[in-house]
């Protein structure tokens, strides 16, 4: 699959969350306050050798 | 020595989420575990007080730190039905094919009641430049 047959898909998936999101309705709806989260580089490249050893093991 | 990184291997990181985070769970107490993030409070280990099976991204695209930084921004989650009870602290994001906890941050503590709806506004994650 190239990039734009990903791209593709992954608009489409994100359109049927979207549409399934709109169906909800509030009751008492309280809103949360989320921290933003903010990865060091170095979590990053442990993270890139994981993801590669998983695709190493199948 | 200067050290540099292209952001194409930052977005690879960052599009991961994307392509397989498919649950986002508000929590009491740190989640560590899939279960912890998955099953209600209450049950077994569970942490989880509210989820949603509906994440949506926007990026990734530029971070705020300058440099190299890059960011995408997880969308809001609105009115999601609480399940349990408790304290909210923390957000979490899973894949549920593998039962993977990918992703942990944090929330101002919320008190949430069971069968009322809780709304996790857009918010960012964001890798920094190399220092």
């Amino acid at each position: 699959m190239n990039e734009s047959e990903k791209d593709e898909l992954r608009q489409k998936e994100k359109a049927r969350r979207m549409k399934e999101k709109l169906l909800r309705l509030p009751v008492n709806d309280v809103i949360l306050e989320v921290q933003k989260g903010v990865i060091d580089i170095n979590d990053v490249f442990k993270a890139i050798d994981e993801k590669l050893k998983e695709k190493k093991n199948g | 020595m200067a050290k540099s990184c292209n952001s194409a291997v930052l977005d690879a990181a960052l599009q991961y989420l994307e392509d397989n985070v498919d649950r986002i769970s508000v929590c009491e107490g740190e989640p560590t575990t899939y279960e912890h993030a998955t099953s209600t409070k209450g049950v077994a280990t569970g942490k989880k007080l509210a989820m949603s099976t509906t994440p949506t991204f926007t990026g990734p695209g530029a971070g705020d730190g300058g440099g190299s930084s890059r960011k995408t921004t997880v969308d809001q989650e609105a009115t999601i039905t609480v399940d349990a009870s408790g304290d909210a602290d923390h957000v979490a994001l899973c894949k549920s094919g593998t039962s993977t906890l990918l992703y942990v941050t944090t929330c101002t503590l919320q008190a949430l009641t069971a069968a009322n709806t809780v709304t996790i506004p857009a918010w960012d994650i964001e890798i920094g430049s190399p220092s």
